[in-house]
């Protein structure tokens, strides 16, 4: 396999006066769990955002399968490959969980759009039952616990069989045994042939489960690397640390983000 | 034409420039804290205004309980008129916001315009009811002396209001930007949560903030309303203008909203200036109607569109909620006993019930299109009517004026309301929300004065004649004979349950559809639909055709129901209503259409109200506009979907009391 699966050169993203991301290089070649990790506001979120089309790049590269996609629409961005989550799921609270799974189904060149898909059952099914959520077909969103409405995301996000899925900070919310399937889970997507992309600030999980690591703050990748040598680089203990007040910025820094209302 | 006369014109329209700028900083208040955007700014400004002119001519305050302040019907003096009608605007703020927009503090976007809608037609109808629909002339308040400026002589009203604007503008500014009550606004209105804890009064800060744009409404609707004339639609429409000065504004910006107003008053004044002047386009010996209503659209839909985002710029954790959209059951069994219950009402009841019955399935089918775009996709569009009306006049000049043969007409007529409803589908795939609701309301206004007004492509002032279905040589209409049966005959009624069904039978269809599941993605996550592959701007595009479509046959239906069009009846402030009643109903499923249907004006709850009850049809539209409020904040899902999860409900608890019956009675 020739070149990387995505490159982002020097992609810069200014809101106003805001640097959101500043010259960031990224590379994710096929088949490697790669984290993204750094404090509150450093830019990950967005990361993501200008990878899947969400948010415009003011400047910068971006290649996908050996395509520029960086002026490419994010539905098409999609159906070439690119899934992702949301930490907020986005899940549609108004159909069913195979629905909702089905709703990313590739659908047959040609197929007429009124009619159902039949070869789309398929698909949605194993997708589901993939992550050990098949007897929640028919139930709505609404009804499930945040654990199991994080995995139905999941699920949505593998049914178009990408090549590659952004997850944002899919373990806000959860607890232990549900991180650690989480982990589990993504481990055995990525064995699959699809290359994952986490943002998340469960270090354990990270740390544990990730390839390799880019650590961003203020928007810049300060540091990247196997999660080993990412852990013990001074420019990333000085990011989480700061070398001020070691002891307030500790907490201030390596504080997981807050569950949002999501989280129940 | 001079200069002199260019500039005079210019600075005449100052007065309606203040009344709009007045007006568009209240909605700026209101929406900077609460999220509300008013529609119903116009109409309690225009309240203001008439109570002022009654206390002014009879000394009467209408509260709407007439009470006389002075003796013998005197006229009161100005200042206290004023002081009075300052004093009811505050109360008026503060009521709407406790009555209204507080308990619906986290209710979606759709609910609060809705509930805002609620309070337009309210007043709308209070003041119909009080002081009727004609202009009333409203007595001045500041002195009209002619003043000389820049060479021309213009009334000094016009100048003192310009002058109140700049203060007021400079006031507000300074009370957002540097005082504690000011930052404190911003700052709950940023984060709820963030304020209460710390310590900040939420419902205080916010009625206040109502306050203040509930009195600034009608201190400008007193002060103005005689520099433009008080009638109760035109007053309440104001409101086009005053959220194209709003949206300008970006909903934040006083000095770019205020701008905005006054040079809409000023294109307002040229085009009067224009209009007389021999070149202008004329219809009939008069100049082109409804130029002055087009100027505010165009402005908001160029506008919108080159500013308008294809994404949202932040997600929120929680979608806001919309009316559920179940999906539809037991829809074989409802559609036969539908069918029978119809024809035995055609065949039974008097020709006023059937009528009646006649209105409420017109109704159904509009509210229909409703149920399509906002419902399943999310799409307020206010439009609904002019898309109806489309479809009304251009049967009636395909069937009376160009006289071809039955099917022709109504195919004609349907596939101009598709063709409408897609040109306004064009700013929907760049704006939303909100946005798309204030440009289709600005549309709404500018196709009913522009086209159905319009004697060369309406009808001008007189309705329209719409030539009967005629089926081999065999006349359909309600006032003709059918099948030998008594005249006038249920004939017609039949063909407009077969039109429902047809209509009802396709929204379901579309609901267990692909295309419709992937409407209902939409509505909850444009981002993740995105995400998904689903082709958002397809997905509305057939939204607004299918709403195009069930618009077009409620408006065609209309047209044969009544002979004819006429351009009141295809009105914005009828689309206001309609989307209210729809919304009642239930606005996401098939059930909240029939529903709404029943409530619609001239429907049969309403005829029934009439008949037995002897409450004349005048105060429908206050009923329909209390309705519209109290469903809102109570029933949010629409009366259908709470019936429905109340006799689930009741069968529950029923079942669970048998059993526990049984058990006990085996005890015993």
């Amino acid at each position: 396999m020739a070149g990387p699966l995505l490159r982002a050169e020097a992609l810069c993203l200014h809101y106003g006066g805001v640097r959101a991301l500043n010259e960031v290089d990224v590379e994710i070649t096929p088949t490697e769990l790669v984290g993204v990790i750094g404090p509150n506001g450093a830019g990950k979120s967005t990361l993501l955002d200008a990878i899947t089309g969400f948010a415009t790049p003011t400047s910068g590269a971006l290649t996908f399968d050996g395509q520029d996609v960086l002026r490419r629409r994010p539905s098409e961005r999609a159906r070439m490959g690119i899934a992702r989550t949301w930490q907020t799921l986005q899940l549609f609270e108004d159909l069913t969980v195979s629905e909702n799974v089905r709703m990313a189904v590739p659908r047959r060149p040609k197929a007429v759009g009124v009619l159902p898909r039949r070869g789309g059952e398929r698909a949605e099914h194993d997708a589901l039952a993939r992550l050990g959520i098949g007897g929640l077909a028919d139930r709505m969103p609404g009804e499930l616990s945040h654990g199991q409405r994080v995995l139905v995301g999941i699920a949505r996000a593998l049914a178009g069989d990408p090549k590659l899925l952004l997850m944002d900070e899919p373990a806000a919310g959860l607890d232990g045994s549900e991180r650690d399937l989480l982990g589990e889970i993504l481990r055995d997507v990525v064995a699959s042939g699809t290359s994952v992309v986490l943002v998340d600030h469960d270090m354990p999980l990270v740390l544990g489960i990730c390839d390799r690591l880019y650590v961003l703050d203020f928007g810049a990748v300060i540091a990247s690397g196997a999660p080993r040598q990412v852990r013990n680089d001074p420019a990333v203990v000085a990011a989480y640390l700061g070398a001020d007040d070691p002891e307030t910025r500790d907490e201030e820094r390596l504080q997981p983000s807050l569950p949002t209302e999501g989280a129940r | 034409m001079s200069t002199e006369q260019i500039l005079a014109f210019m600075m005449l329209g100052l007065g309606y420039g203040a009344l709009i700028a007045g007006l568009a900083t209240g909605m700026v208040v209101t929406y900077r804290s609460t999220g509300v955007i008013n529609i119903a700014a116009g109409a309690t400004a225009a309240y203001s205004a008439y109570v002022y002119s009654e206390l002014r001519t009879t000394g009467t305050l209408v509260l709407p309980p007439s009470i006389p302040l002075t003796a013998d019907r005197e006229p009161l003096g100005a200042l206290p008129a004023l002081a009075i009608g300052l004093a009811l605007a505050a109360g008026l703020g503060v009521l709407q916001y406790l009555l209204v927009y507080r308990p619906l503090a986290k209710a979606g976007p759709l609910a609060k315009i809705v509930a805002s809608s609620g309070v337009l037609l309210t007043v709308q109808a209070v003041i119909v009811l009080r002081w009727g629909a004609d202009p009333v002339a409203a007595p001045a308040v500041l002195p009209q002396a002619p003043v000389d400026l820049l060479g021309v002589s213009i009334p000094e009203d016009r100048l003192l209001l310009a002058g109140l604007v700049v203060v007021v503008t400079a006031l507000l500014w300074t009370l957002y930007r540097y005082t504690r009550f000011g930052i404190a606004t911003r700052a709950a209105a940023d984060s709820r949560k963030g304020s209460v804890l710390l310590g900040l009064s939420t419902a205080r800060l916010e009625s206040a903030n109502w306050v203040i744009a509930s009195v600034l409404g009608g201190l400008f609707g007193m002060l103005a309303a005689p520099t433009t004339q008080l009638q109760p639609t035109t007053f309440t429409l104001l409101v086009v203008p005053v959220l194209t000065a709003a949206l300008l504004g970006g909903f934040s910006s006083f000095g770019v909203t205020v701008a905005t107003a006054f040079g809409l008053g000023a294109v307002n004044s040229l085009i009067a200036l224009f209009q007389g002047q021999p070149w202008f386009p004329k219809v009939d010996g008069a100049p082109l109607p409804g130029v002055t209503e087009l100027a505010p659209f165009l402005v908001l839909a160029v506008v919108l569109y080159l500013r308008g985002r294809a994404l949202p710029d932040r997600l929120t954790a929680v979608a806001p909620p919309m009316p559920r959209a179940p999906r539809p059951r037991h829809v074989g069994p409802a559609a036969v006993v539908g069918a029978v219950v119809v024809v035995a009402a055609l065949a039974g009841l008097s020709f006023d019930w059937r009528q009646a019955l006649i209105n409420t399935m017109l109704g159904a089918v509009l509210c229909l299109s409703v149920v399509v775009t906002t419902g399943f996709v999310g799409q307020i569009s206010f439009a609904q009517m002019a898309v109806a009306g489309a479809a009304g006049y251009v049967t009636a000049a395909i069937g009376t004026d160009a006289n071809l043969p039955f099917p022709l007409p109504p195919i004609a007529g349907i596939a101009a309301a598709v063709a409408t409803s897609l040109l306004f589908s064009v700013p929907a795939r760049r704006v939303r929300g909100l946005q798309l609701a204030v440009l289709t309301l600005a549309g709404g206004v500018a196709a009913q004065r522009f086209w159905f007004g319009n004697p060369q492509w309406g009808s001008g002032l007189r309705p329209a004649n719409v030539a009967p279905i005629t089926v081999f040589g065999t006349e359909i209409s309600p006032s003709h004979s059918f099948w030998g049966t008594e005249s006038p005959s249920s004939g017609f009624g039949l063909v407009v349950f077969v039109a429902l069904l047809g209509c009802a039978l396709l929204v379901v269809r579309v609901r267990r559809s692909a295309l419709g599941a992937r409407m209902l993605a939409v509505r909850s996550s444009e981002a993740a639909a995105v995400a998904t592959g689903v082709n958002v701007g397809a997905v509305k595009t057939a939204a607004f055709a299918m709403g195009g479509l069930l618009a077009g046959v409620a408006g065609v239906l209309y047209g044969y129901n009544f002979a004819g069009v006429s351009a009141d009846r295809f009105g914005p402030l009828t689309s206001i209503a309609f989307f209210g009643v729809a919304v009642l109903g239930g606005v996401g499923t098939v059930s909240g259409a029939l529903v709404g249907g029943l409530l619609v004006s001239q429907g049969l709850l309403f005829h029934a109200v009439t008949t037995w009850f002897g409450i004349g049809p005048d105060y429908q539209p206050l009923f329909a506009g209390l309705a519209v409020i109290l469903t809102v904040i109570g029933s949010p899902n629409g009366v259908a979907v709470s019936v429905a999860d109340g006799a689930r409900a009741l069968r529950e608890t029923w079942r669970r009391q048998r059993r526990r019956g049984v058990t006990a009675t085996g005890e015993s």
